[in-house]
């Protein structure tokens, strides 16, 4: 029985976090949902450092965390542009469908 | 606390930036039929900034309170990120035309990109190595992407954005392990000594893998390769060029201060065998991109599995860190690298012409250039025997540089394996020759090229570089020695007494 909960736990619930997410970019087929499945991973790391600043005591771990999320944010931005272009062009969000490239 | 800003070390990133938003700001003005003007601009900011670079003393020592760290080496590579940049816009030119309204566009973001790679190099904290990681990366999705605005480009655009962001998911999420675990270290110098006395725990060594896993993505390293290919056949060329010389560069000079800190053997028990470990990657990537090249149709994409190749050997120069190759492995390592983005240049800007001439990327569209358009297709040959290692160009030296190290540390199976991607290298660069000058024109195919006068310089210049440096390695390897000596060299407490000015 857990009475209290731990900065192990954390890094626990962060680690099983980044698990889904990286299942989530291995196997869904849309590239939307890729990308969510990316920022569940990101945030994930967020964690580990609000977890870890906390328990160290160091308020670097939350003011990093800060930083992730604007870095997460322009990454979110052009992923979601190029999601765009090619929804045109291309009339599919699915990997597995974009084979123009290969050799 | 004062900001510690040392004007007199981070001055080429601030000067970078500025020349970002001067181009930004030149766009606006221009009108849109003179925009040609941006690369002028682009172009003697560049000038400058190198110049100013070689001329001036290198400053040594650290700015935001240990964040940002200026020694010879980070010098070295502005220098030569410069250089890269300058042949990039080069690069561009022949594709002005194509590029009409998104001219400027494209010129901030490659500066942009550029001042990432900058700042990496000289990047001492884990947290600023991520960010001018992301700033070196997210422009190329972009002008992965944007470049030439078909389906190709834009599937190109597409894989780049999901490999990428789930690279820098794991480099990010290996920062917080190794930060947390450490008790609150972000500079890597400080980390160097944990590492050094044993300190690395399981977690921390967990965070390293991640962190390496990331930046193995960026430099196309087995098995973090799979997105090479088609990103590099659907970006446009220039970007192409970028690529596979500037990225891959500045992955390498990041990925060289994390060796140099955190691979280095400890007193304790390390939990993985780096060196080792960096062995048999090295060897994997070497065997498997020069492979791949080998059933390649479309020249991009085998210039693409070439530089996976690339990747290999640039790898074994660090894998013999700690080892009595350790000094040779990484000066190979800087100068393989350097000449490798000459080459590299080179051929993509031959390319260029000849796509703007109407030419295709497939190797077909160039059998019989040698007798269609003899200037371009003699110095397409410079490049291509420089990457496949014929003496006595640049990459031939780079390579023997490259095994004389692995010799010297003692990995003599690793010698092997180099010397058979080295035969690998040497088939798939007689393809390619056999298209340019043994092999009739196809009907219809692009004959005579244009070369204006300065593109016909560049080529030159290029080309010796290649040749003289080649046969003449000194002037290049000293510097690049004695800078690496100065890098993996220092432990923490003299890299103190260095920004103290003591």
């Amino acid at each position: 029985m857990i009475t209290e909960i731990t900065t192990t736990h954390w890094i626990v619930l962060a680690a099983v976090l980044f698990g889904i997410g990286l299942l989530g970019v291995l196997a869904r087929r849309n590239a939307l949902v890729i990308l969510l499945s990316v920022e569940l991973m990101l945030n994930a790391a967020n964690l580990v450092f609000v977890a870890l600043g906390h328990h160290l005591g160091d308020v670097q771990g939350q003011v990093i965390a800060m930083v992730v999320m604007a870095i997460a944010a322009a990454e979110a931005t052009v992923g979601l542009a190029v999601i765009v272009l090619v929804s045109r062009t291309c009339r599919t969000l699915n990997p597995d469908e974009l084979t123009e490239l290969k050799g | 606390m004062g900001y510690d800003l040392r004007p007199d070390l981070t001055w080429p990133e601030i000067a970078m930036l500025m020349l970002v938003v001067a181009v930004m700001f030149a766009d606006m003005i221009l009108r849109p039929e003179r925009r040609g003007l941006l690369f002028g601009l682009s172009a003697a900011g560049l000038v400058a900034i190198g110049l100013g670079m070689v001329l001036s003393p290198h400053g040594v020592g650290t700015a935001f309170h240990g964040a940002h760290m200026a020694d010879g080496f980070s010098w070295l590579v502005k220098i030569f990120m410069t250089c890269v940049l300058l042949t990039v816009i080069l690069v561009t030119w022949p594709f002005l035309d194509r590029l009409r309204s998104v001219v400027g566009t494209h010129l901030i973001l490659v500066l942009a990109s550029g001042l990432g790679m900058m700042a990496l190099a000289s990047s001492n904290s884990l947290i600023v190595m991520f960010i001018a990681l992301e700033l070196a990366t997210i422009p190329l999705m972009i002008l992965t992407a944007l470049g030439r605005g078909d389906s190709q480009a834009h599937e190109a655009g597409l894989k780049f954005l999901i490999f990428g962001a789930v690279a820098s998911a794991f480099t990010i999420f290996g920062i917080a392990l190794v930060w947390g675990y450490s008790g609150g270290l972000m500079n890597l110098t400080d980390l160097r000594g944990v590492v050094a006395a044993g300190g690395a725990g399981l977690p921390m060594t967990i965070g390293v893998v991640m962190l390496f896993a990331g930046l193995a993505f960026k430099t196309a390293i087995a098995p973090f390769h799979v997105w090479v290919p088609d990103v590099y056949q659907g970006a446009p060329t220039p970007i192409t060029a970028f690529l596979a010389g500037g990225s891959k560069a500045a992955g390498f000079t990041a990925l060289l201060r994390v060796a140099v800190a955190l691979f280095a053997p400890g007193e304790g028990e390390a939990i993985i065998d780096w060196p080792l470990a960096l062995a048999i990657l090295a060897g994997l990537t070497a065997v498997l991109g020069n492979m791949a090249a080998i059933w390649q149709t479309d020249l991009k994409r085998l210039l693409a599995h070439a530089s996976v190749g690339h990747a290999g050997f640039l790898l074994m120069g660090m894998a013999v860190i700690g080892t009595a190759g350790g000094l040779l492995g990484l000066s190979a390592l800087a100068y393989y690298l350097v000449f490798y983005a000459a080459a590299v240049a080179l051929v993509f800007f031959c390319m260029g012409l000849v796509s703007r001439a109407g030419g295709g990327d497939l190797l077909s569209d160039f059998e019989g250039l040698g007798r269609r358009s003899p200037a371009i297709a003699a110095a397409m040959l410079v490049g291509v025997l420089s990457m496949g290692g014929i003496p006595p160009l640049a990459g031939f030296t780079g390579k023997i540089l490259i095994l004389a190290a692995t010799v010297k540390g003692e990995l003599i199976w690793l010698t092997f394996i180099a010397g058979f991607a080295m035969v690998l290298s040497i088939v798939y660069m007689l393809m390619i020759l056999r298209a340019l000058y043994l092999l009739p024109p196809r009907e219809g195919a692009v004959t005579g090229a244009r070369l204006g006068r300065w593109e016909g310089a560049a080529l030159i210049i290029l080309s010796l570089l290649l040749i003289v440096f080649g046969a003449v390695p000194g002037p290049v390897l000293d510097p690049i020695r004695e800078a690496m000596q100065a890098m993996a060299g220092l432990s923490p407490t003299e890299i103190m007494v260095a920004a103290t000015g003591g």
